[in-house]
């Protein structure tokens, strides 16, 4: 079939118009003359999808690009990878193993003057402080607890958990001898959750600023953790614990605890729809043990990762983005978040717990009272695999305390 | 249809035959007019000829440059070009957030050389090869050669060994962490106390923990490579063995001096693969132990991702990786030159 030249370019004309108007309708939509803010979470769409609904109907003007890459390291690559590439999102996500480079590289901007900082805890703006500038919002934080089985403490006559960790250990001693399996932790996994809780009582009664520790010229936190780490080998050193906490996973230790077969451990909120939907387990949630009477009980625990504008931000969508922050710490979003299960630390907002958690919620969660030592070091990550390295070491016998102190800081020191 | 190397094969060939007949042609008149004239147009032809001819061969270069240039381009791509930015970064300060680099000079190569993780994980990862290579190799041949005979079942006893290989194991590592769990509880440690044996602390201990990691990777191997051996083995002829019976050969001498010398090109192929995959072996170890107790389990390809990703000591890392590809050249160069020797030595 033969057609004439211009039909042809009648058809070609017709073919490439229907290509490019759902092109062109796109660009043409209802989000056209709207600012759109580009926001980079680790919470999925389905989390996230809510608060951006929300804001976006408060704030018709406004319209959010979301994009999502799951915790942590996954996170924390594609972030890399984008402020690298100069395709920085406007808000992001601050966590203890970015914020650090985040903030050497000048990639976040200094929040503290900002009005939406007003409610935040004290805690969690220390959590991302560099030199008395605060560069993220955290608005919810989390505190690990000793969880124990009432029925089997009941069997060596203990009623709660002991507050001071000589009592702890008596405690768990006396367990023991009533043939029921005391403590379990997870070594495997990570470094226990106790020595932290210690340390960070400890730089309270000294009245260390945490946040300055990050900015000292050569890190020592092995030697900062080492009488915490001496007083926890106590429960190895005593054989109240099996050394073989070596190779059981946190998931391990909390099927022994789910099936009666050991008295407590140590974890924190996310484990708690596990032990409610556990059936027949009397299960209740205490503050960690206080190093002794002279120390506050402190709890290993963290804000909540926040949220930062990218520094080179400006004009409308530096407006739009501090917008963004502003409802995310209003009262609709903290209500949501509290709703998702989360323990929200802002001031003047009281999240509803689960009621074995409100004693820790209110002990240490509100007033601030828990330490994480990977929030207040340079290179949380070398720290992170450099100590639960060497404490698998310790707890199998190979290495002492000192000598735990001593690696971990040479390690920390060749990182710099 | 003819392909197109052939085409621009006819063509050269119909190129050059002209020439031919023009010099037989010539060969005559030359033989009339004198000797002098003939040796000339002699050269003149022959360089001619061969001008045609390596014409005809840079061709033929070329068209086969069109067709090796897809992958030429994904390996310029996706390797060349990584592997010299690796190099530069090894010498850097790379950290994944600044493009602002600065030299370092060898830093980063002092700092491979003076961690004791690092050289721990260097250790498990050689021992974990060497081991593997040698431990799969010796069970896959006997392997091979029972399953080579006829007996009832014995496609369903191929396909049940093939089988362990097909998980990656990275699943591996998570099914048998549950087996060699280190509680009473764990799958192992169950059966054990049936006989009244106490919990043996096999992923708490470093060297059961060795143990356990480098029992699975010759346990899920051993059958891949029992299918390779198979194949090598039926290729052998038959009447070799005829003629070995005859000769009054037993089984054990069959085995040693006609099985082995004919399985050599497959115990070549085998080794090599075990070795280099040993040698970039992760997903197993980190499943099973995350390269734990302390370091006992780490290996070298954790310690590049662990520093230079998850650290963000992309210099470290890559001076790891750097001297990591050169060892692993090194030693797989090795390998190949004593499999030839070997080799050689059977043919």
């Amino acid at each position: 079939m033969k057609l004439q030249q211009s039909t042809r370019i009648i058809m070609a004309s017709l073919a490439a118009g229907a290509l490019i108007l759902p092109l062109a309708s796109c660009g043409a939509g209802g989000n056209a003359d709207k600012i759109k803010l580009s926001y980079l979470s680790w919470n999925n769409e389905q989390a996230s999808k809510p608060f951006i609904d929300e804001f976006e109907k408060e704030n018709p003007d406004i319209s959010i690009d979301f994009s999502y890459s799951p915790p942590t390291p996954e996170y924390i690559q594609t972030l890399q990878t984008r402020l690298v590439g100069n395709q920085a999102p406007d808000v992001f996500v601050i966590t203890s193993e970015n914020k650090a480079d985040l903030m050497n590289n000048h990639y976040v901007k200094d929040l503290t003057d900002e009005p939406f900082m007003k409610n935040i805890a004290q805690a969690n703006k220390d959590f991302v402080t560099r030199d008395g500038k605060v560069y993220g919002m955290s608005t919810s934080s989390w505190a690990s607890g000793i969880v124990y089985n009432k029925d089997l403490l009941k069997k060596a006559g203990t009623q709660e958990v002991p507050k001071t960790w000589d009592d702890f250990l008596a405690a768990c001693a006396k367990l023991k001898k009533a043939g029921v399996t005391p403590y379990l932790e997870t070594v495997a996994d990570g470094r226990s959750r106790i020595p932290d809780a210690f340390t960070g009582a400890k730089f309270a009664k000294d009245g260390t600023d945490v946040t300055s520790l990050a900015s000292k010229s050569r890190q020592t936190p092995g030697e900062d953790e080492k009488q915490a780490i001496k007083e926890w080998m106590k429960l190895y050193d005593q054989n109240l614990v099996t050394r073989d906490t070596v190779g059981m996973s946190a998931d391990d230790v909390k099927t022994q605890f789910v099936n009666g077969q050991v008295a407590m451990i140590c974890t924190g909120p996310w484990d708690f729809s596990t032990f409610q939907q556990a059936k027949g387990l009397n299960w209740g949630y205490a503050q960690m043990p206080a190093l002794s009477s002279d120390y506050e009980p402190y709890s290993q625990g963290s804000p909540s990762p926040g949220l930062a504008i990218y520094s080179k931000l400006s004009g409308d969508r530096l407006k739009a983005a501090e917008k963004f922050l502003a409802f995310m710490s209003g009262k609709w979003a903290l209500k949501q978040q509290s709703r998702n299960g989360d323990a929200v630390t802002a001031t003047a907002f009281d999240s509803k717990v689960v009621g074995q958690y409100e004693d820790v919620y209110t002990k240490n969660v509100k007033t601030g009272k828990y330490f994480l030592m990977n929030n207040f070091y340079k290179k949380p990550d070398v720290f992170e695999t450099a100590t639960k390295a060497e404490t698998q070491q310790l707890v199998q016998g190979k290495i002492s305390a000192d000598q735990w102190a001593k690696n971990v800081d040479a390690k920390m020191a060749s990182a710099q | 249809m003819m392909n197109p190397c052939s085409r621009t094969a006819q063509a050269a060939e119909d190129a050059v035959r002209p020439v031919r007949g023009y010099s037989n042609h010539n060969h005559e008149r030359h033989q009339m007019s004198g000797i002098t004239t003939s040796v000339n147009a002699s050269a003149h032809e022959s360089r001619e000829y061969r001008n045609r001819k390596r014409m005809q061969g840079f061709r033929e270069d070329v068209t086969s440059f069109w067709f090796l240039l897809p992958i030429l381009a994904v390996f310029v791509v996706l390797f060349l070009v990584p592997l010299i930015q690796t190099l530069y970064f090894s010498f850097t300060d790379f950290n994944g957030y600044s493009m602002n680099l600065h030299w370092q000079g060898l830093s980063n190569y002092r700092k491979v050389f003076s961690d004791p993780s690092t050289l721990e994980g260097l250790g498990f990862t050689i021992l974990y090869a060497i081991v593997v290579m040698i431990g799969v190799t010796l069970l896959a041949i006997p392997l091979a050669v029972v399953v080579n005979h006829k007996f009832f079942g014995h496609n369903f006893v191929r396909s049940v060994f093939f089988f362990f290989s097909v998980p990656s194991l990275a699943i591996m590592g998570m099914v048998w962490k549950y087996i060699f769990s280190p509680m009473k509880s764990g799958v192992v440690n169950s059966v054990l106390s049936v006989f009244g044996i106490a919990p043996i602390p096999w992923l708490s201990n470093s060297g059961l923990a060795k143990f356990c990691v480098i029992f699975i990777a010759i346990w899920a191997q051993i059958g891949w490579h029992a299918t390779l051996y198979l194949a090598f083995l039926q290729s052998i002829p038959a009447d070799l063995y005829e003629q070995a019976t005859v000769d009054g050969a037993s089984p054990f001498q069959q085995f040693m001096h006609i099985t082995v010398p004919q399985l050599m090109p497959g115990i070549v192929t085998s080794t090599f693969l075990l070795m280099s995959g040993g040698l970039k072996v992760y997903d197993l170890p980190f499943t099973m132990t995350k390269g734990g107790p302390g370091y006992s389990t780490y290996t070298v390809t954790q310690s590049i991702i662990q520093q230079g990703i998850g650290q963000s000591q992309y210099g470290v890392g890559s001076a790891l990786a750097v001297l990591f590809f050169l060892a692993t050249a090194v030693v797989v160069m090795l390998q190949l030159w004593f499999s030839n020797v070997i080799s050689a030595r059977f043919e």
